[in-house]
């Protein structure tokens, strides 16, 4: 059957309206009798936001973060919260040294989705975050800044390197923090965790020196990389591989002993061959 | 039996020969030599087969092959060391090694554990059976920090006729040591065969001479000494793996397997950047155990931290004069920052009030079963006896769209910053929770268009109802005045709420965001929300139809807008604000809580009946649209012949005409016209699309029989001219 009407779609449109147009009761009250035609689509109730289409997401993004940070949500959050039963999801210390990659990402984002998930169901979802700041990869960093200035490791007092260090730490932690902040996490980052606060270090010092009074530390050995020229052990990072040419032997190794003489059922002919050559070399002989 | 070696300096280390059950062995004998070291006829010796015929012809022997040599026969075998004259008077066994290959050399491996990764692996992971096979597991120290053996390189040491011999001298370069042990193992008449070889050899980085592999004291946690109740490291480390909560459920097994096979922690660097190993041992390496000394120790690091250790003056200010200052010497060595990392849960769950100890949840990447998890049950179980968390999670790695590692110089990086400038945080986390987290991730820029696109559908179906909730007075209606639509978009809510609580639990954030998606995209906007649009936009204040849908559109949006506000916080937080702006912040709020009246399974399967016809009927339509006979559905007043009584009964009592969204609607109870159209998988409804008669209204432009029955307003319905006149228009 052919129809013949034709009109404009409208059910599929959203047509949305500022809030600063006139709305229906404004117009009621504005409007008394007049002679001119009523426009319609002014008497309806469509739908009128000031909330965009158009998210603009990176420019509103970091306004709302300050503002969150203004307004102290986080603690505003642990107002809010307290006495609740506490929902605990410990942060894994990320290394403070360099930007933050998409697997930080990653990882900070399922972080503050379940501690916000919990808080939003009757908890006290506290997130606190935290650095690994000690270690080889900030070392090298310093390192290579003596190598720079043509200055000697060895020669600097050890607490001078270790200050050095520390103020590194802290430079990326102020970094990170503010780019996981720019992700939208939320949580402590006015008063982190850092395994070098000097609590921090107490406790770990502490924690051996329990497993010490347990009994459970001794010293062994162990084969490391070590540099004869240098009088030093070195980590894999710090070793690179060039060819070089060697002396290669081949070497014999008298066998002594078979222990298990008492070949099993089913031994195949060529095994028990090998058995019955007088345990294959020579007499064995007892150690 | 013959191994293969390109650092001859290593023998006087040899304490084993590894092997490997996958490959093949045979016994030969030499059939003719020529050299003038080396195997005579007759001599009988095992190879791998593979590599037999290669390493006879570097001897320039002829042999022949006896028979084979199975793995069971070599796990049984001891040998003699090659030098044993010179005072290597120790069996040396045969180990089974995964490292071992019949890639090269002789299907033998030389294993010394005093100088290489491998080797020390291989002998401490045999230590205990070595032991009860009353074989000492003790590693020697061959060589010294000088690169000088040792009294423990019998032959070679400070005590052997011309001193001792050197691995490399102060400049790097190659001692006598080679050459010295070569001509021992003539001597002694096991050299097989000898050779130069040119190959890629570690050096440092700084003074890019060459180094060495050497045994050095370090210090170690026990995995299986009793702590004095019966149970070891090891045995309290896997039984709080049992007692650990697992996501995905497979990482329990992978951390048991790891702690079942790991050696002793080393907990020795030998760094400065670190807390250090600070107790006091004596040459024999005991250590002292003074609570005084330990309590100034603790002490100290907590004014001045750890440097505290390393300032001058630190042995007597913390050995004071209770303790022998001859005896006792401070360990300079630091901590592996591994036991930093697992010692968090001292200082941050014991220490601040506001967490607790155990944490519920650790969550890291799955390669931190080695790493963090690792560590901490290990301190933890060392300490307090039990793991510092009850659920361990984990999420996978992050590739490029071909699923390929990212890497600068394939320029393949996604870079958070880069997708937070262009497109924002929000969208980056939505990536994550639509994103199967437990396994590897692909990331590039088509897969954040497609979460862009996503975003942009959930942005719209909340900013619609913002934009509607403008006109919303905040009337609660009770649930039994509600039409059956605003009944069964609770209905919704109720299961969505049930599915959202659970989803979050089981930390599976994708089921919740496909979950929230699809009820926005396909039962918000194409139904509910396409349905009540006349209702919203038209109807009276006064109407009770209106109010309802009002009423529920609320809780759609409070819903809505609350369980996304943990995945999306910006995006959540303006619209929040944008709804009440005098809220303080969405994520202050909890989630919505859901009455169980709302749940109504008997509404629910009734209106699967109507949305099955509706869909029909919608079919039907949408030819008429693409063939231009209609422009808006409002233009038809279709006949809709439904044959199953079923569905049939499901429609009574509804305004069917209202749910398709046309003026009007006929519902017969027969089978239709063979030309009537159908759906293939609704043969029982059949639609005829027939065109609404009566008059379009020119506020609502559906067609009405009543269109000019109120004379003020001659050209709409009579349902929008008692609206207008409510609204207090005049014509």
């Amino acid at each position: 059957m052919a129809l013949a009407l034709s009109a404009p779609l409208v059910t599929s449109l959203f047509p949305v309206r500022m809030r600063d147009e006139t709305r229906p009761e404004t117009i009621a009250r504005t409007m008394t009798v007049t002679s001119e035609k009523l426009d319609y689509s002014k008497t309806l109730y469509l739908p009128e936001t000031e909330f965009p289409m158009r998210a603009g997401l990176p420019q509103k993004e970091p306004e709302m973060a300050a503002k969150w940070r203004q307004m102290d949500l986080y603690k505003k959050l642990r107002a809010s919260a307290a006495g609740r039963e506490k929902f605990v999801l410990h942060d894994g210390p990320p290394y403070a040294n360099g930007n933050i990659h998409i697997g930080h990402a990653l990882n900070k984002v399922l972080k503050d989705v379940i501690t916000r998930s919990f808080q939003m169901r009757g908890y006290d979802a506290n997130y606190v975050p935290g650095w690994d700041c000690h270690g080889l990869p900030i070392e090298w960093k310093i390192e290579e800044k003596y190598r720079e200035k043509g200055k000697d490791k060895n020669e600097v007092p050890v607490n001078e390197f270790r200050r050095e260090c520390r103020e590194f730490a802290q430079g990326w932690i102020d970094i990170q923090s503010e780019e996981f902040r720019r992700l939208g996490i939320e949580g402590d980052f006015d008063r982190p965790y850092t395994t070098m606060n000097f609590h921090s270090e107490a406790r770990i010092a502490g924690e051996l020196l329990k497993i010490a009074l347990s009994g459970q530390l001794y010293r062994g050995s162990k084969p490391i990389m070590w540099s004869v020229v240098e009088r030093t052990a070195l980590a894999e990072a710090e070793v690179e591989y060039h060819e070089v040419e060697s002396d290669t032997i081949w070497v014999k190794f008298p066998v002594k002993l078979v222990a298990d003489t008492t070949f099993p059922d089913g031994a195949d002919a060529a095994e028990a061959h090998l058995y019955s050559l007088g345990n294959i070399f020579n007499p064995p002989r007892q150690w | 039996m013959v191994i293969w070696t390109t650092t001859p300096w290593t023998i006087p280390g040899n304490r084993a020969i590894s092997f490997s059950a996958r490959v093949a062995y045979g016994l030969y004998e030499v059939t003719a030599s020529e050299n003038e070291f080396g195997p005579r006829s007759g001599e009988r010796l095992i190879f791998a087969d593979k590599l037999a015929e290669e390493s006879f012809s570097k001897a320039k022997l002829q042999y022949k092959r006896i028979c084979d040599v199975p793995a069971r026969t070599l796990s049984s075998i001891v040998c003699a060391h090659p030098l044993k004259d010179l005072g290597y008077d120790f069996p040396v066994p045969l180990l089974d090694g995964d490292h071992v290959t019949d890639d090269a050399g002789t299907g033998f491996v030389h294993t010394a554990p005093s100088h290489g990764r491998e080797d020390f692996e291989a002998w401490t992971a045999n230590a205990r059976d070595l032991e009860a096979r009353g074989i000492s597991s003790k590693i020697p120290f061959p060589v010294d920090d000088a690169g000088y053996y040792t009294e423990d390189a019998p032959g070679f040491g400070p005590s052997a006729e011309g001193g001792a011999a050197r691995v490399l001298d102060d400049n790097g370069k190659k001692g006598d040591a080679n050459k010295r042990v070569m001509d021992a193992l003539i001597a002694a008449g096991n050299l097989f065969a000898r050779g130069r070889i040119k190959h890629e050899y570690p050096h440092s980085w700084r003074s890019k001479k060459p180094v060495i592999f050497r045994n050095t004291p370090q210090w170690f946690v026990h995995m299986d000494k009793d702590f004095g109740d019966g149970t070891t490291l090891r045995s309290r480390a896997l039984s709080a793996i049992d007692d650990t909560r697992f996501v995905p459920a497979a990482g329990q097994n992978r951390l048991r397997a790891m702690i079942e096979g790991r050696p002793d922690w080393v907990l020795s660097r030998q760094r400065a950047w670190g807390v250090p190993i600070c107790v006091f041992a004596d040459v024999e390496g005991n250590v002292l155990k003074d609570e005084e000394v330990n309590a100034r120790i603790l002490e100290a690091f907590e004014k001045e931290g750890a440097d505290a250790w390393f300032a001058a003056g630190a042995k007597e200010r913390f050995l004071g004069n209770s303790n022998d200052a001859e005896k006792w010497q401070m360990v300079t060595d630091i901590l592996d920052v591994w036991f930093d990392s697992g010692s968090t849960h001292t200082f941050t769950l014991e220490d601040r009030p506001d967490l607790k100890w155990p944490a519920d949840v650790y969550l890291e990447g799955s390669d931190q079963h080695r790493g963090w998890f690792h560590s901490s049950l290990l301190e933890s179980c060392a300490t307090r006896g039990r793991a510092p968390y009850d659920a361990v999670v984990t999420h996978g790695f992050i590739m490029d769209e071909k699923g390929e590692k990212m890497s600068k110089s394939k320029g393949n990086v996604t870079a958070p910053q880069t997708v937070m400038n262009d497109a924002g945080a929000d969208i980056l986390r939505l990536w994550v929770m639509s994103s199967d987290y437990a396994e590897d991730l692909r990331v590039g820029k088509t897969i954040i268009q497609t979460n862009i696109d996503a975003y942009r559908k959930i942005r719209n179906t909340i900013r619609w109802m913002l934009g509607t909730l403008a006109h919303d007075k905040g009337k609660e209606i009770s649930y039994a005045d509600l039409p059956e639509l605003e009944k069964l978009m609770l209905h919704r809510l109720f299961e969505l709420d049930q599915l959202v609580r659970k989803a979050y639990d089981e930390f599976d954030f994708k089921r919740i965001t496909r979950a929230l998606t699809d009820f926005a995209n396909v039962e918000l906007s194409a139904f509910y929300f396409d349905i009540r649009k006349d209702t919203l936009y038209c109807d009276a204040p006064s109407s009770l139809k209106r109010r309802s849908a009002l009423h529920v559109i609320r809780k759609l949006f409070d819903s809505l807008v609350l369980w996304f506000a943990p995945m999306m916080p910006f995006t959540t937080e303006e619209a929040w604000l944008s709804r009440d702006p005098n809220a303080v912040s969405v994520h202050l709020e909890q989630f919505p809580v859901v009455p169980a009246e709302w749940s109504n399974e008997a509404l629910a399967e009734k209106w699967k009946k109507v949305r099955t016809v509706r869909r029909a009927v919608s079919g039907a339509l949408e030819i008429e649209r693409k063939n231009k006979r209609i422009g808006s559905s409002l233009e038809a007043a279709p006949v809709v012949h439904v044959a199953d009584p079923e569905l049939l009964k499901a429609l009574e009592g509804l305004d069917f005409a209202e749910i398709c969204i046309t003026s009007a609607i006929t519902i017969l109870g027969a089978s239709g016209p063979a030309d009537a159209f159908r759906l293939d998988d609704v043969a029982t409804v059949s639609v005829e699309p027939v065109l609404a008669e009566g008059t379009k209204c020119a506020r609502s432009w559906r067609y009405t029989a009543d269109v000019g029955s109120d004379p003020d307003f001659p050209d709409v319905s009579a349902r929008d001219a008692a609206a207008l006149k409510e609204l207090g228009f005049a014509s």
